[in-house]
Order: C-alpha cells, then sequence, then structure tokens
C-alpha cells in the first residue's frame, strides 16, 4: 500500500470519523471530494519507444516487476547436517496473497509430493486398468484424450492445511497458513467410463486403488461410491497440458476430496473389494483424537473461507475505503453464502461473491470496509449448500483434540491494530 | 408385497449392472493386458497378504540393510529420524521408544504405536524406499527390512523369519486403533447478531446439519455405531 497517496488530509475522512464501518453509506460519502495529485504526469520511456517484438517469450511470462510472485517453500530448512537439503523439501504453498479471482495459475499451483516430481516421456506412459473387471486394459494417453472430454472446475486443497497441530504464531502469513490449496479448470475423461469401458463388476467391486509413477508409486484407496460418480481422469489444466508438478502427464482427480487422494502421475487403477490401507490413508491423513484413537477415511474437505487481504504483513496504512477480499470452498458443494465479521464474531455481515459459485470450487467473496483506525477483528464464516456453516477453531479441538494434523476447516481471524498493523489471529 | 417389491427392485438392479456391463467396449480404446504382462506394476499388497511374492528375510540382515540405507533418514535403529527443527520430535521415526504413546500432550506416531497392518511395511518399502533410490532392493531384502523393524518394535522375536505366509498372520498393537470417520462433528448456526454476546460462549447452539450418505461409504473400515 505505500505507493499510495497520503489520504490523511483528506477532509472527507476527518468528518466521516464518527460514521460506522458500513457499507451502505460508501457511495454517497465517495461523492465528497479527493485529495489533489501533487504530481504531474510525464511521457514515461516506454511510450517513447518500441517494444520487444511479439513472441520474444514464445512461452509468455509475467512481467519482471512481478518477478517476486512464486510458490514458498513451506518446510524450515533441513538440519546443517544433511547432505541433500531438498531431500526433506516436498511442498510448496501458491502465493495466495498475491492472486486475484478463484483460479490459481498454473505455475503458482501449490505441490506436495512424496518423491520428487518426475519428468514422463508421455509416450511412454500408460494407464492399467484392472482387477474386478472383465477385462484388464492398459490406454496410451491417446487413447485416453479420444475418449469424451469433461471439463469442470474445482479446488484441491491438501487435508494438512492449516493443519491444527502445527505451531501458532501470530507473525504467521496467509500462505504459510493456506496456501497448501489452489483451483484450477481440469479438463479430462470420466474415471466412471474408463471403468464401464473395462465392463467393471459393479457388484464385486467396492475401491479404486488409485496409483502414481513416480518413485513413491504413492496409492490410494477410492471408494467406488466417488469413483462411478464425478472423479475425472485429467490431462489438462487451465487450458494446457498438466504440468509436471501436477503429475503430468495424467492425474486423478477425486472433487472435494483431500489432495492426496488426487493422484498424481497416475499410472494404475485396480478395481477392488477392500481398501488398500495404504501408507497416506493409514499412517499419515488419519485425524489422531485425544483417547489415541484416530480417525480413518475423512475424505471429504469441509466447508472453509478465508481473508486473502488484508492479511499479516498487510498495513491499513490510509484511513478510509478499503476492499475485503477473500476465498471460500466447501467439498461438499456450491458456496451459498459468506459473512464477514469485523469485531471477532460479536456481528457478521454478508459478503458479496464476485465470482459465480461452482461446485466445490473456489469463489472469490469481497466486503466493503471503511477503516478509521481503531483495531478490528477480521473473520470469514462461509456456508455451503448442504446448509454447513464453517466452525471456530474451539468447536473443531473440543471434538477432535490438538493433535489431528489435517481436515481443519475452522474460522481464520485476522486482527488489525490501532496502527493498521495486520496478524494472524484465533477466535 | 414389501417383498415382492424387494424382489422387483432386487430384479432391476441386478438388470441394470447385467446391462452396464453389456455395453462395455463402447469406445473400443485401450489394449487388453494379461496379468503376466503387468506383473511388474502389481505390487498392491492387502492386509490378508494377497499378493505377496515368495521370500524370506531375517533380522539380522535386515539390520545391516537399515544401517547401510536407511539410518541416512530414520535415524539409528529408526529411532531418530529426521529433525526438522528444535521444537518438533523428529519425523520419520519408525521404531517405538519405550514410553511412546498416542495420548497425552506429545503422542508419537511410529510402527510400534500407532501402524494398522503389517503387511503395510511390505508394501510401502517396495513402493517407495529406499528414498533416493526406490524399487532397488529384493524381494527377500524387503522381507529382512520387515523382519527387523517388527522386531525393534517389538511386535516378533529377532529369530522370526518372516515369510509371504507368515507375514499377515502378525497382528499389530494398533490394528483396532482406528475408527471410521463420519463426521459433520460440529454444529454451526448463521447467527447475525450479538453472536458471542449471548450466555452460550461454547458456539455449539443449533441444530446438527446434514450427513451425506457417502460420507459413510469414505471409511476404509466399517462404521461403529
Amino acid at each position: 500500500m505505500s505507493n499510495q497517496p497520503d489520504l490523511k488530509r483528506r477532509s472527507f475522512f476527518t468528518s466521516s470519523a464518527k460514521l460506522a464501518t458500513t457499507p451502505l453509506l460508501l457511495s454517497s460519502l465517495f461523492s465528497t471530494s479527493n485529495a489533489s495529485s501533487q504530481e504531474a504526469l510525464t511521457t514515461p520511456s516506454w511510450s517513447k519507444s518500441l517494444g520487444t517484438p511479439v513472441n520474444t517469450n514464445a512461452y509468455g511470462l509475467p512481467s519482471i516487476y512481478e518477478k517476486s510472485i512464486v510458490k514458498d517453500i513451506l518446510m524450515p530448512k533441513a538440519p546443517k547436517d544433511y547432505q541433500s537439503t531438498s531431500i526433506a523439501l516436498t511442498s510448496s504453498v501458491s502465493p495466495l496473497s498475491s492472486l486475484r479471482g478463484a483460479i490459481t495459475p498454473n505455475g503458482l499451483f501449490f505441490e506436495r509430493h512424496h518423491s520428487g516430481v518426475p519428468q514422463i516421456d508421455p509416450k511412454e506412459h500408460r494407464l492399467l486398468i484392472h482387477g474386478l473387471v472383465e477385462h484388464d486394459l492398459v490406454f496410451t494417453l491417446e487413447q485416453l484424450k479420444s475418449f469424451p472430454s469433461t471439463e469442470k472446475t474445482y479446488f484441491i486443497e491438501c487435508s494438512g492445511n492449516t493443519g491444527i497441530s502445527k505451531s501458532y504464531t501470530k507473525e504467521q502469513k496467509l500462505d504459510d497458513r493456506f496456501g497448501l490449496m489452489s483451483c484450477a479448470t481440469w479438463v479430462g475423461v470420466k474415471l466412471s467410463t474408463l471403468l464401464k469401458e473395462t465392463g467393471i463388476r459393479l457388484h464385486s467391486a467396492k475401491y479404486i486403488i488409485a496409483e502414481g509413477a513416480d518413485g513413491a508409486t504413492m496409492a490410494r484407496s477410492v471408494p467406488i461410491s466417488r469413483a462411478m460418480d464425478d472423479c475425472l481422469v485429467v490431462y489438462a489444466q487451465n487450458g494446457e497440458a498438466l504440468r509436471p508438478e501436477q503429475g503430468y502427464p495424467l492425474r486423478l482427480v477425486v472433487p472435494g476430496c483431500e489432495g492426496n487422494i488426487n493422484v498424481k502421475w497416475l499410472r494404475r487403477l485396480e478395481v477392488t473389494d477392500t481398501p488398500l490401507f495404504a501408507r497416506d490413508e493409514m499412517s499419515k491423513y488419519t485425524d489422531l483424537l485425544a483417547n489415541g484413537k484416530a480417525r480413518q477415511g475423512t475424505l471429504v474437505m469441509d466447508v472453509k473461507s478465508v481473508i486473502t487481504y488484508p492479511t499479516t504483513g498487510d498495513n491499513l496504512t490510509r484511513k478510509g475505503f478499503y476492499e475485503i477480499r477473500g476465498l471460500a470452498w466447501s467439498g461438499k458443494g456450491k458456496i451459498t453464502r459468506v459473512d464477514v465479521s469485523l469485531d471477532g464474531g460479536v456481528n457478521w455481515k454478508k459478503a458479496k461473491l464476485s465470482t459465480t459459485p461452482l461446485d466445490r470450487a473456489f469463489v472469490a467473496f469481497t466486503y466493503e470496509l471503511v477503516y478509521k483506525g481503531k483495531s478490528l477483528m477480521l473473520l470469514s464464516r462461509a456456508t455451503d449448500e448442504t446448509g454447513e456453516t464453517q466452525p471456530y477453531f474451539k468447536q473443531i479441538t473440543d471434538v477432535r483434540g490438538f493433535h489431528s494434523e489435517s481436515h481443519n476447516s475452522a474460522i481464520q481471524a485476522w486482527s488489525v491494530n490501532t496502527n493498521g498493523e495486520v496478524h494472524n489471529a484465533r477466535v | 408385497m414389501l417383498v415382492f417389491n424387494r424382489l422387483i427392485q432386487t430384479t432391476l438392479t441386478l438388470f441394470l449392472i447385467s446391462t452396464l456391463n453389456a455395453t462395455e467396449h463402447k469406445y473400443n480404446l485401450g489394449n487388453k493386458i494379461s496379468p503376466d504382462e503387468y506383473k511388474a506394476w502389481n505390487i498392491s499388497i492387502y492386509p490378508d497378504g494377497k499378493n505377496l511374492p515368495k521370500g524370506a528375510g531375517n533380522y539380522k540382515d535386515g539390520k545391516n540393510i537399515f544401517a547401510n540405507k536407511c539410518a541416512y533418514c530414520h535415524g539409528d535403529s529408526g529411532k531418530g529420524g529426521i529433525k526438522l527443527d528444535k521444537y518438533r520430535s523428529p519425523i520419520a521415526t519408525l521404531v517405538k521408544s519405550r514410553n511412546d504413546t498416542l495420548i497425552g500432550r506429545t503422542p508419537k506416531k511410529n510402527i510400534g504405536t500407532y501402524w494398522q497392518h503389517s503387511t503395510l511395511l511390505f508394501d510401502y518399502i517396495r513402493r517407495t524406499m529406499p528414498y533416493e533410490n526406490p524399487k532397488s532392493l529384493s524381494t527377500n531384502e524387503i522381507y529382512s527390512l520387515t523382519a527387523y523393524l517388527l522386531a525393534e518394535n517389538k511386535i516378533i522375536p529377532k529369530t522370526m523369519i518372516v515369510t509371504e505366509k507368515s507375514l499377515a498372520t502378525i497382528k499389530m498393537p494398533n490394528a483396532d486403533g482406528f475408527i471410521c470417520d463420519n463426521h459433520v462433528d460440529t454444529k454451526s448456526v448463521l447467527c447475525m447478531k450479538d453472536c458471542l454476546t449471548t450466555k452460550d460462549k461454547e458456539f455449539n447452539s443449533g441444530i446438527l446439519i446434514n450427513k451425506k450418505d457417502y460420507l459413510k461409504s469414505d471409511c476404509l473400515i466399517e462404521a461403529k455405531p
């Protein structure tokens, strides 16, 4: 916000100090006079010269002034005596605080992998479907792309995003707390189409074991009810081939379900009557309760939202109008409404949904704030079409305790102090 | 009448399933492949031992392999592991220390305290390990590592030979430690005014919101009432 003109001299704001922070009066307020620019417009160099030739970057790049907008590595540094420092680094976060709208650009989609990113030759890649089927079949990428295609927008959120047991400080930033999630438009073939092609034995099939072709060869058990419903085997993301980090050339998308089950580099689907009880649906991604028992089979990501502006590191340097922005999503359907509170949850107002709500996709929301220099506690609370409303952190920990690493959908708070500084907070 | 209706319903369902099967190869894309041809990829090991390859392993061999190929990340005897920072317990710890439990302030998850099925050791080691050189171990080496880790966790004696026949018979201490997650487990209301100033500071007022049926089928184990 540092390049914003100094608005403190605006007489309008001093006279409006008594007004409540309500968006209703904004239009009338803004009819008053603006501050003067005190800056004469000049003709910059780029207006007086020829730009670079067309196609200078055959694959387009962001402006050189946007170089700092990149994914950040989430994990702390590996120990000093560790020879291969990259070994413990297995995830990166989307820079949500710098993004706008509901779609994540492909280069900034969060990453999580278990044995690094493989560089797969699409000509050699195969998808095998076998098990409780009439015919075991193997597909080339070309064959898969020949099936009827479907295009859908879905979010993917790592179940460890905002994990309950993660350390918590007021300095924590939005990207570090929430960056293990992104949203994209996916193109591929319906999994059910492929399973029908093999003659799946639906009377005995209960799970599909999905497996990747990377070094980890990670596997997960997908319930047949979901597999035959709306899962996709995708090869394109936001209009282009999947990026290697996102599973090139093939990825399973299980809409609304925890990131890990959206198996990347998909090579094998085994139709079975039993789950695999794989490492990543047992040792990891299960929620340990206070009594020592662990919940298993939590796939769906619950209704959730977060304010993405302002957040930790932002500074409301002037009084006056600010657009609060955020994202909301639910693994069970469309978002129907988002409410915002400025006072830590005592009073709530309905936010405006600024993109069209889609089934199990991010929706962007905004809320008009007139900041008067007082301290605020900013909260957002989403509700989805099943009628489920996002809970508070305490509600979740009352039931699950503090040891579960995954599936925390609690309301996020950002505090604004009287200097306009914003910090991570918990209510 | 009810029985008759059920019968019709069942017949109809069976009919629908059979017509579905009849529409197979609608697109005639993809090539038939035999189990022998996909043998190298058919690596899932199930809790009943299904798909385990023939082989045998012992503690002593496992100890050597572990020291050479695994201790680098998992620590000596599987108890160290990668330490990310001074605040947190090491990750990648495999072996239970004497006082490790899943309850209290700092629960410890490892093979001895947490893992559900013994067969997963073979499945996971073969799939993913060693971290920087996956799928480089022989079948017997994997059985030996399995024997070593189970013995270090005091689940089997050091003298036990682990084979495709014996592995699935080994019951893990936490085999019954998992429950079906059938949440929604919180209740929220769309309070708009004076919400935290009422008597109900626990935020627990309101109705229990709908549970979708498909959530039940997400469970890997039978839901217990």
